[in-house]
């Protein structure tokens, strides 16, 4: 799969699975991983960077919280994240239907 | 490569060193994961990939990807961040301060130390910058020890007041410097921040001794006397656990709680006018000149002959522009420099003036605000708001004061009062709502969950029985 449609996508995923729980980076690759059933094989090095540009955003929120004896540091979508998510969500679903559409002509 | 070599390599691309650790220990963590997730593959059967501890290790480091491009993205986002606009408004309001000084200066009959001031205003913006620059989180990790010692120092230093008497008690010496209480007392409020900060989650506990630590700055202050100070001291505390407990850092009926302290602070005043009015000066709650000062400005009359001359010199000033004759009548107002010197900044520069640097610290105020509120880092909220509290009401009881609204006060303008510490507890203040605003891109690394498990015991039907 073309990798630049990847990345461009990356945060409007992130923000979705936070939508749903809070969760920690590693937890966030495997789900997406399982999810996109094995596609979307994320980086934690392309994944903190955005995480941490999300939360300088004020899209997401972090806390610590011990788990099983481990110290893991948890992001939670905000009230701005989800508004977000939502306007990242219509313009996902506009721009997929125009590609649909474009390739729907030549069959 | 190793775990540490990797890790080494990221923290050394991001310059600020205080982001270096959290982001460190969060790329650890997410290493360990993975390589014992690596493991546990290993350990299942026709998935296993035969990966040792030390392979499977080195593998999840791998996977990382890119150590610098990692670091430099890091460093891009975690830069310590500076409040340009307020920087600048210090500098323009404390400049603008000094003008107006120089210009009281040669109209007024008292002496006045203008190179003094000068300095004061030098100091307090170093100390300022200085103030910025500290962590400001040891504040909420010595929350009880800091205010301790802070009050323990103000209370006990008017026991030695030093070559200025005992005449007001407000004042102490130390090395030669003149410490006035009832303008240091306001850096109380960010201390009673991390205060609110440190009893989170302690329930009505907390709140009872939130109480006793606020009572006893106002004790004193009453007891000084220095009504104002205590009042307004008392309202900013009020509020600052207002914000607290809004957030719900107690577990308490919020209704009920913030419903009782407000009734509080409505009641006393119209409780202590109403006794005031009936008994006069013959009464226990407040003492004679503060009873009859109060009287004078609400009957009007005899005694009243500073409210009168305030009025006149606001009744002279120019929309824009000064009339020289209503400036000499502006410097002879006891505290013109101080307590009026708002009523002084428009009798030399006009209404206009006193409305724009007003509007500017009223703007400063909000910026302060918007910072505090804006911050994932909870102490930093609370402090940034106490100092955010402190500039509204002072600047709001100046205004009142200084436009008859009000009976006369000791009040004081943010940066542009005359006076050492004044100019310095304002620049202080000013320093940690910067230094709040500078650490809020710093990564959270010691800060842990608020969550509380609470196991709750409740009767339920004998289901054998039935």
């Amino acid at each position: 799969m073309d990798k630049t449609l990847v990345s461009g996508s990356m945060a409007l995923m992130i923000l979705k699975l936070l939508s749903e729980k809070d969760m920690y980076g590693y937890e966030m690759i495997d789900t997406l991983r399982q999810r996109s059933q094995n596609v979307f094989e994320l980086k934690a090095g392309t994944l903190y960077p955005l995480l941490h540009s999300l939360e300088e955003k004020q899209f997401l929120t972090s806390y610590e919280q011990e788990v099983s004896g481990k110290v893991r540091k948890y992001y939670s979508i905000t009230k701005a994240g989800r508004k977000r998510l939502a306007e990242k969500e219509a313009e996902w679903k506009q721009y997929s239907q125009a590609v649909g559409n474009v390739l729907a002509m030549g069959v | 490569m190793s775990m540490e070599e990797f890790l080494n390599t990221v923290t050394e691309q991001i310059r600020w060193k205080g982001a270096r650790g959290p982001v460190s220990e969060e790329l650890k963590a997410h290493i360990l994961d993975q390589a014992q997730s690596y493991e546990r593959e290993a350990d299942c059967p026709g998935t296993g990939e035969g990966l040792t501890e030390s392979g499977a290790l080195e593998r999840a480091v791998r996977e990382m990807g890119d150590p610098v491009a990692i670091g430099v993205e890091m460093d891009r986002i975690h830069r310590p961040k500076i409040s340009w606009e307020i920087l600048v408004l210090v500098g323009v309001l404390s400049i603008a301060g000094l003008i107006l000084h120089g210009v009281l200066r040669s109209y007024s009959p008292e002496e006045y130390h203008l190179k003094r001031q000068a300095a004061f205003v030098v100091i307090g913006y170093l100390l300022m910058l200085g103030v910025c620059l500290l962590d400001y989180n040891f504040l909420g990790r010595h929350s009880r020890k800091i205010a301790a010692g802070f009050l323990l120092f103000l209370i006990g230093g008017t026991f030695f007041p030093g070559s200025y008497g005992r005449d007001t008690y407000r004042t102490f010496d130390i090395l030669h410097i003149k410490l006035n209480v009832t303008v240091l007392i306001y850096l109380f409020v960010p201390i009673f921040g991390a205060l609110l900060y440190s009893y989170r989650g302690q329930g009505y506990k907390a709140v009872g001794k939130l109480a006793l630590w606020a009572a006893v700055p106002m004790l004193f202050l009453y007891r000084l006397p220095a009504l104002y100070t205590a009042v307004t001291l008392g309202l900013a505390l009020a509020l600052l656990f207002t914000v607290a407990a809004a957030k719900d850092w107690y577990r308490i009926n919020k209704k009920l709680v913030l419903g009782g302290l407000w009734t509080v602070i409505l009641a006393v005043p119209i409780a202590v006018i109403s006794l005031v009015l009936i008994r006069g000066t013959d009464q226990s709650l407040l003492r004679e000149y503060q009873a009859d000062r109060l009287l004078a400005y609400i009957r009007g009359g005899e005694g009243s002959y500073l409210v009168e001359n305030v009025e006149k010199v606001l009744d002279g000033c120019l929309f824009m522009g000064r009339d020289s004759g209503n400036l000499e009548r502006a410097v002879n107002l006891p505290g013109h420099n101080s307590d009026y010197v708002l009523v002084s900044l428009m009798s030399a520069y006009g209404i206009v003036a006193g409305v724009i640097v007003v509007l500017l610290l009223l703007w400063m105020t909000g910026k302060v605000f918007c910072i505090s509120m804006g911050q994932k880092n909870q102490l930093g909220m609370i402090i940034g708001s106490g100092c955010g509290i402190v500039f509204l009401i002072q600047t709001l009881f100046c205004v009142l004061v200084n436009l008859n609204l009000c009976p006369p006060a000791q009040t004081l303008l943010p940066f542009l009062c005359y006076g050492g510490n004044t100019t310095i507890v304002s620049y202080l203040l000013l320093g940690l709502c910067l230094s709040i605003c500078r650490y809020q891109n710093m990564p959270l690394g010691r800060q842990k969950s608020t969550l509380r498990w609470e196991i709750r015991i409740t009767r339920v039907p004998n289901l054998k029985e039935n």
